[in-house]
């Protein structure tokens, strides 16, 4: 029976297992490329009388020898000469496909193009002429959608045709001028060697140029030749013979190769000048098949005029935050005061089945002024948190948070930040910890250190929450979204600020830029929002039960013994007074420099801890966010806010800025650092209050 | 010269969206995504997450708020390596 070998090749993830799928059914076997540790796929396929053998090669983007991938479907195709091959072309993505498909012209005619994932390609808008496409490359291009089955007979038709028929004569990229004319060097060099006879000219004149190693070591005859490193090696321990790889002769091409070199013609600049031609080919070639109509990018870009602006980015930027947490308060303002009653209705429920039981007055307070007080506070701002994930997560999903990353790194551009300094202050507004850990990315030690010292003073996401928990108390509706805003724009003055004074400190020098994918706008979907949004509140929860609780109790040991004192003369109103005298400058009570202290742990504690020493849950009445207003003014809160969103974020913080620098002396700097800056703004911010007439 | 002016554009200080580094240079922003990619596999630039540091996380409780877009996407974006800033200095030192 006649029979015909097709190679199947294309980039990773194209569908090209699919059309071998459905080609082969469950005529398949398996094993390894000899000596590779790839997976070796072949098939057989039956058509008219035919007997057809698929043989499924690595998924590659190129046919350079990078990998062992390339190395075995391009010497599949050089040496084992397949009757056909069947390249498969995502339509979706062409502009990446044809490059495999160029190079693969340039070793063999006998190829058949399968231009699939049609169905996606048409749904984006992108129409692609098969028989222009065939016109120009001059290989039959076939229409499929592999994963319904569609257009795979003609496909296999096609290819069996070209397997049977001769050698076609294939299609000749054109190359500038001045490749032409190296190629044509280079042919003429080996165009009388071995290696000529077994591969087309034209492809190995080209890797010869492009110095592809596979190809040199074909003809390299190397003599081995023993070198002694000492002449009396023999008797000196530990000196192995060593050897010395000599090349007896010159490859051909290699008096060309070092010719061009010396023109500026390197290996290097070969490379990518052919990688080059073949782009410029394709996006010359691109116009005459492909046509777009456009659909989802451009709203995308009309949108982007206006959000990208650097004149109008800005205020679209800072009127979305608004806009955002104005509607998470007006949301979560109602919920709030809901959750404290229920929590104290709770407390005194259990407080009464230990009375009923004759449950000691201690263990009652600890339970009612210690773990529902301390839970409850943070439990409070639970409805506010989750509305807070519900609307960043929005942003995100409509695109728009890329958007707001994009303007920040154009802002930080003007303080000579680095590009990668700004990918680890990016991550800090998720969590401060792996903030810093992505300095790792950083070469330079000095930007290193600089982006690991300011990335504390970035609010991360848990702390923007407990921001807006405790601004909504204070400052309801726009009023409330106005002092956020503000609370991000002196963060985002005081990283340039310090920035700016650290670089001199520490003698930072050069940045670069980078490019950005920004997806295009989309409606967000409401589950995936809500999926992330429950994550990011069910941790902020368990936290709740677990590491707030303790924490719960110890502060209520503290605030509770010695017995029978007023609090503030407990043990917590000791160490309270001690921290006074440093608060009082910013109206702050001992209570709340308490809190600050615990907050250090973690900054959630600081709400827990000032639930329990304003005694919430005496008073079934008193929320967290009532007994807080009565105790601090406006200006006071305020001050309260800007101290807290820059002081030390958390203990793990000042950990890992020690693990990371590898500095005990850095990281007290750095600690220190943030306290004295935040206790100086807002000293400055409660002077400025006073001149302004606040209180 | 398509690849070497992506590279000279990625090399200017000034951060860009793939679609003004597409109106910079004439191509469409597919053009330069596939031209991209093949200048990242020939090492001469390289793609980075923003945002995502899990990669670097050593586990526990801080990897699941270890990025800004929390379990979701990150933001891709593409830097010059190493080989790809010596690549350049070389060529400005030929053009000279
Ligand atoms: N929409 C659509 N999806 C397709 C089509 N053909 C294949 N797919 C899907 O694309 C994905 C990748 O297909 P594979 O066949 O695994 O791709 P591959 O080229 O073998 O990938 P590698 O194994 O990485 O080389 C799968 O999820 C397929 O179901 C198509 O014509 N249209």
């Amino acid at each position: 029976m006649d029979k015909v070998r097709i190679a199947l090749i294309g980039n990773p993830n194209v569908g090209k297992s699919t059309v071998f799928n459905a080609l082969t059914g469950s005529n398949q076997q398996t094993g390894n490329w000899a000596g590779k540790t790839v997976e070796r796929r072949s098939g057989l396929a039956h058509k008219e009388g035919l007997v057809i053998e698929l043989v499924d090669l690595p998924g590659t983007y190129s046919f350079t020898a990078y990998s062992q991938e390339e190395v075995i479907t391009r010497d599949y195709i050089l040496r084992d000469k397949p009757d056909a091959v069947l390249a498969i072309v995502d339509a979706a993505n062409i502009e990446r496909n044809l490059y495999l498909v160029l190079q693969l012209l340039e070793m063999t005619s006998k190829v058949v193009i399968g231009l699939n994932m049609l169905d996606l390609a048409r749904s984006t808008g992108v129409d692609i002429k098969a028989h222009e496409l065939s016109r120009i490359l001059r290989v039959p291009v076939v229409e499929i959608v592999a994963a319904k089955g569609q257009g795979l007979d003609k496909l296999l038709q096609a290819a069996v045709k070209v397997g049977h028929s001769d050698a076609l004569k294939s299609l000749s990229i054109p190359y500038p001028p001045e490749l032409e004319e190296k190629i044509q060097r280079m042919e003429e060099v080996l165009k009388n060697t071995g290696l000529a006879k077994r591969y087309p000219l034209r492809w190995l004149a080209i890797k010869r140029l492009e110095q592809d190693p596979e190809i040199g070591q074909e003809w390299e005859v190397r003599a081995v030749v023993p070198v002694q490193a000492h002449a009396d090696a023999c008797c000196s321990t530990g000196n192995a013979v060593s050897y010395d790889l000599k090349s007896t002769e010159d490859l051909p091409g290699d008096v060309l190769l070092s010719e061009l070199a010396q023109a500026g013609w390197g290996q290097e600049e070969m490379e990518m000048a052919f990688a080059d031609a073949k782009y410029q080919y394709i996006n010359q070639i691109l116009p005459v098949f492909k046509s777009q109509v456009h659909s989802g990018l451009n709203l995308t870009e009309k949108l982007d005029q206006w959000v990208l602006s650097p004149i109008w980015g800005y205020p679209i930027l800072t009127g979305i935050v608004f806009l955002a947490f104005w509607v998470s308060f007006i949301l979560s303002a109602p919920l709030g005061d809901l959750v404290s009653q229920g929590m104290s209705g709770l407390a005194e429920l259990v407080v009464g089945v230990m009375q009923g039981l004759s449950i000691p007055e201690v263990w009652q307070s600890l339970v009612r002024d210690g773990m529902f007080a301390g839970v409850g506070a943070v439990l409070a701002f639970v409805p506010q948190i989750a509305i807070f994930f519900v609307l960043y997560y929005f942003l995100q999903d409509s695109g728009y948070l890329a958007r707001a990353a994009f303007l920040g790194d154009r802002f930080m551009q003007m303080l000579g930040l680095h590009g990668k300094s700004f990918f680890s202050l990016i991550s800090s507004y998720g969590c401060n910890v792996p903030g810093i850990m992505a300095t790792r990315t950083l070469e330079d030690p000095k930007d290193r250190l600089v982006t690991i010292l300011i990335n504390p003073l970035i609010p991360c996401v848990p702390r923007l929450g407990v921001m807006s928990a405790v601004t909504a108390a204070f400052f309801p509706g726009g009023q409330g979204a106005l002092v956020l805003v503000s609370l991000l724009t002196i963060s985002i003055l005081l990283v340039m600020f310090s920035a700016l004074f650290l670089r001199r400190a520490v003698g930072q020098t050069e940045r670069s830029a980078f490019v950005m994918e920004l997806p295009l706008y989309h409606l967000p979907t409401w589950r995936n929002i809500l999926q992330l949004a429950w994550v990011r509140t069910y941790s902020f929860l368990k936290r709740a039960w677990t590491f707030i609780l303790a924490a719960s109790v110890i502060v209520w040991v503290l605030s509770s013994f010695p017995q029978g004192v007023p609090m503030n003369e407990s043990w917590a109103g000791t160490m309270g007074s001690w921290l006074e005298g440093i608060g009082r400058p910013l109206g702050f009570d001992w209570r709340i420099m308490v809190a600050i202290v615990f907050g250090f742990t973690a900054k959630e504690t600081t709400l827990s801890t000032l639930g329990i020493l304003y005694g919430v849950a005496a008073n079934a009445s008193q929320s967290i966010a009532r007994a807080m207003t009565t105790a601090m003014t406006g200006l006071g809160a305020y001050t309260f806010l800007v101290v807290y969103m820059l002081y030390i974020p958390c203990l793990a913080t000042v950990v890992t800025t020690y693990k990371e620098s590898g500095s005990l002396r850095w990281t007290a700097f750095g600690v220190a650092y943030n306290l004295l800056l935040s206790f100086a703004v807002g000293w400055l911010v409660v002077q400025g209050g006073h001149l302004l007439g606040l209180h | 010269m398509m690849l070497t002016e992506f590279l000279t554009l990625l090399s200017n200080p000034d951060t860009l969206s793939l679609t003004e580094l597409a109106r910079q240079a004439g191509y469409t922003p597919d053009e330069v995504a596939a031209g991209l990619e093949q200048l990242a596999r020939m090492g001469y630039i390289e793609r980075q997450e923003i945002g995502q540091a899990c990669g670097v996380c050593s586990g526990g409780r801080h990897c699941d708020t270890c990025s800004v877009a929390g379990t979701a996407e990150p933001f891709p974006s593409w830097h010059l390596t190493e080989k790809g800033n010596q690549y350049l200095s070389k060529r400005k030192r030929a053009e000279r």
